[in-house]
């Protein structure tokens, strides 16, 4: 079991997250607050499981997945590259193959805002319709990015009249709207300003898409040392004792983060699942089959 | 740097604490006697309200400090900004009222990626010969890749001067019959695919902006040379994490081929130094202890290991490392005291840089 902060945060809903009571998974969380660790180590989890897990990136670039699975694929969605092959494939590819460069990709997106991002979420509705695995865990963008690109089929179902755009935008809205489709996991860590933005974001979800929150992930959390008292246990040490110094940090550390994990609980009436910090700075496979475990204890991925 | 530079420039991708870095940065310079305006652009909230900037405006705001500080700052509303670069550039007020209702006008700032980054440019290159300041520190917006910042001007001028529509409204377009007749086939398909609006809107955003490219090229090229000023400094701001760095590598790469060089790495958020295990003489101290001291120690090595790939862009005296702080950065007192961290640590972290 992960070491839990000082002061644990009230349950408001017991209700246990369910890896598999969803097909598509969207992570959603700030920039440098490990969305792409936690994608992976679900990844971990569902294949463990014996299910077929699908992880995409919402951006080009490398990623890392923990191993070579038969039961794990990988792909990228980065909007402009899916509006261009959209393009291409309807037609626009005879007549310009440099559709890029001539920047009429840059165009069309400029003045359908959004086009780009309602192709990437169309091209998930696909997968999640076709049943290409059993779960597809979407690495979506920075929470900010993310919300537009929520809100979007919304605001194109209007806009576009008749067309292929018209039908995709339906389609994806009734799988936003399913919850046995789809649900979103956040993922913060437990500071202020993360937290902070991790409950706009959250809030306004709600209000914009009437998603609710299915899991509330909170990463780099660093062991507490009160399990048995620690303020008395560095009673009698030498203040400029390394060790000393180190508990006062650990301590004044657990202290801010067990207040912030208990407003991102208040807030999202979940009970959080801790990710324990690993003291690395790259993940190997090892550390993601231990946190796969820790995880695994505190959330339901039964096959 | 803090002394002599103009012109300071905080790099980085989202998350890595740019904005404080930058507000900590002209902190310390106005102590100096710098005369000093932050430029920011969506910062956190909490440090917004330390700064007194909580609402967009595009005018300068003096900081209240209790020394009295010539530290101001400026939270950068792109809008506003291309709002008045269209202003400035358009050659009468008629082309001022048809860029402004144009839908694709209104979409352009939060949809076409690199517009945010020209606009801070361009407040850069507005304050730059503002004589109240004589040092500006400029927090770039949050982008995926930092380098998008440097190639802003390219991206903006490449969407306004784009070919196709370019052809289509030129005057002169008969003479080019085959060409416009492939255009006319291009159009109609797209207005099959996406909608007929789309093409009369962009046929009318090209048709107002006609004639104004060459204002904002010039434009551009004056932030270039301002960039490639000794006086302009390029601070690249990490944070401990692989992919963090990663990027600032990338990003230091890139910056030759725009003939800059980065003057000094600031690295966020370090597991500050206790002190080795072995040096503590206390026996009985509990076994949780140990264990606590021995994994942040741990963390600091893998952090340093991570760090000291940067040695190939910068010498170990221009890498500062700030030590993470149990509390978040959020009022005047605690940028000031990351500040003071930076100061320190170019004598007392530098040197560990190298596990």
């Amino acid at each position: 079991m992960p070491r839990t902060a000082s002061v644990g945060p009230k349950v408001h809903k017991p209700a246990v997250f369910d890896l598999f009571s969803q097909r598509v998974l969207v992570i959603v969380g700030k920039g440098g607050t490990g969305r792409t660790t936690v994608a992976r180590i679900l990844a971990d989890i569902g294949t463990t499981a014996g299910k077929r897990v699908a992880v995409i990136a919402g951006t080009s670039g490398t990623y890392n997945l923990a191993k070579e699975d038969p039961l794990l694929s990988f792909s990228s969605l980065e909007p402009g590259e899916v509006l261009i092959s959209y393009l291409n494939e309807h037609g626009l590819g005879q007549l310009g193959k440099r559709l890029s460069s001539t920047g009429l990709a840059s165009i069309i997106s400029t003045a359908i805002p959004g086009i780009a991002d309602l192709l990437v979420l169309a091209k998930i509705k696909q997968m999640e319709k076709s049943e290409a695995a059993d779960l597809i865990i979407f690495d979506a963008p920075a929470s900010g990015h993310f919300l537009r690109l929520i809100a979007t089929p919304k605001g194109l179902a209007d806009i576009a009249a008749a067309g292929p755009l018209k039908k995709q935008s339906q389609e994806v809205l009734e799988m936003l709207a399913d919850p046995k489709r789809l649900g979103v996991a956040f993922v913060t860590i437990a500071e202020e300003t993360p937290v902070k933005e991790s409950i706009e974001t959250m809030e306004q979800l709600k209000r914009t898409s009437g998603i609710e929150p299915r899991v509330l992930f909170l990463n780099s959390m660093l062991p507490s040392l009160d399990k048995n008292g620690g303020e008395n246990d560095i009673l009698g040490l030498d203040p400029h004792s390394p060790v000393y110094r180190a508990a006062r940090y650990t301590a004044a550390r657990a202290a801010s983060q067990s207040r912030f994990e208990e407003l991102a609980a208040k807030a999202f009436s979940l009970t959080p699942v801790e990710i324990p910090l690993v003291p690395t700075v790259e993940l190997n496979e090892g550390d993601v089959a231990h946190l796969a475990d820790v995880i695994r204890s505190q959330i339901k991925a039964t096959p | 740097m803090l002394e002599s530079s103009k012109v300071i420039i905080c790099i980085g991708t989202g998350g890595v604490g740019k904005t404080t870095t930058a507000a900590a940065l002209g902190y310390m310079a106005a102590k100096a006697g710098r005369h000093v305006c932050v430029v920011t652009i969506d910062p956190a909230k909490r440090l917004a309200d330390a700064m007194g900037i909580s609402e967009l405006n595009n005018t300068p705001r003096k900081i209240q400090t209790s020394s009295d500080l010539d530290l101001w700052a400026v939270m950068l509303d792109p809008n506003s900004t291309f709002d008045e670069l269209v202003q400035k550039f358009a050659t009468s007020p008629e082309q001022v009222e048809k860029i402004f209702h144009n839908s694709i006008y209104h979409n352009l700032t939060e949809n076409l990626s690199g517009t945010q980054e020209y606009m801070a440019m361009e407040k850069l290159h507005e304050l730059a010969s503002d004589s109240r300041f004589d040092l500006l520190v400029v927090d770039t917006p949050p982008a995926r890749n930092a380098i998008e910042f440097l190639n802003a001007p390219k991206r903006l001028i490449g969407f306004l001067e784009n070919r196709v529509f370019k052809l289509l409204i030129s005057p002169t377009q008969s003479i080019f019959r085959p060409v416009t007749l492939a255009t006319r086939i291009l159009l109609r398909t797209i207005s099959k695919v996406v909608g007929a609006q789309v093409v009369s809107d962009a046929v009318e955003f090209f048709q107002a902006f006609e004639g104004m490219e060459a204002g904002f090229k010039e434009r551009a090229a004056e932030v270039q040379n301002l960039l490639a000023q000794d006086t302009t400094s390029f601070v690249l701001v990490t944070g401990t994490h692989k992919d963090t760095i990663d990027e600032a590598l990338y990003f230091a790469s890139r910056l030759d081929e725009f003939d800059l060089a980065v003057d000094l790495v600031i690295s966020n958020r370090v597991t500050p130094a206790f002190g080795e295990i072995e040096s503590d003489p206390q026996p009985e101290t509990p076994k949780e202890l140990m264990e606590n001291l021995d994994f942040l120690v741990r963390l600091r090595s893998a952090e340093l290991t991570q760090l000291s790939r940067l040695s190939d862009v910068i010498s170990g005296d221009r890498h500062i490392l700030v030590p993470l702080l149990p509390h978040d950065i959020g009022s005047l007192g605690e940028i000031q005291e990351i500040g003071e961290l930076m100061v320190d640590s170019a004598s007392t972290y530098v040197n560990s840089v190298s596990p």
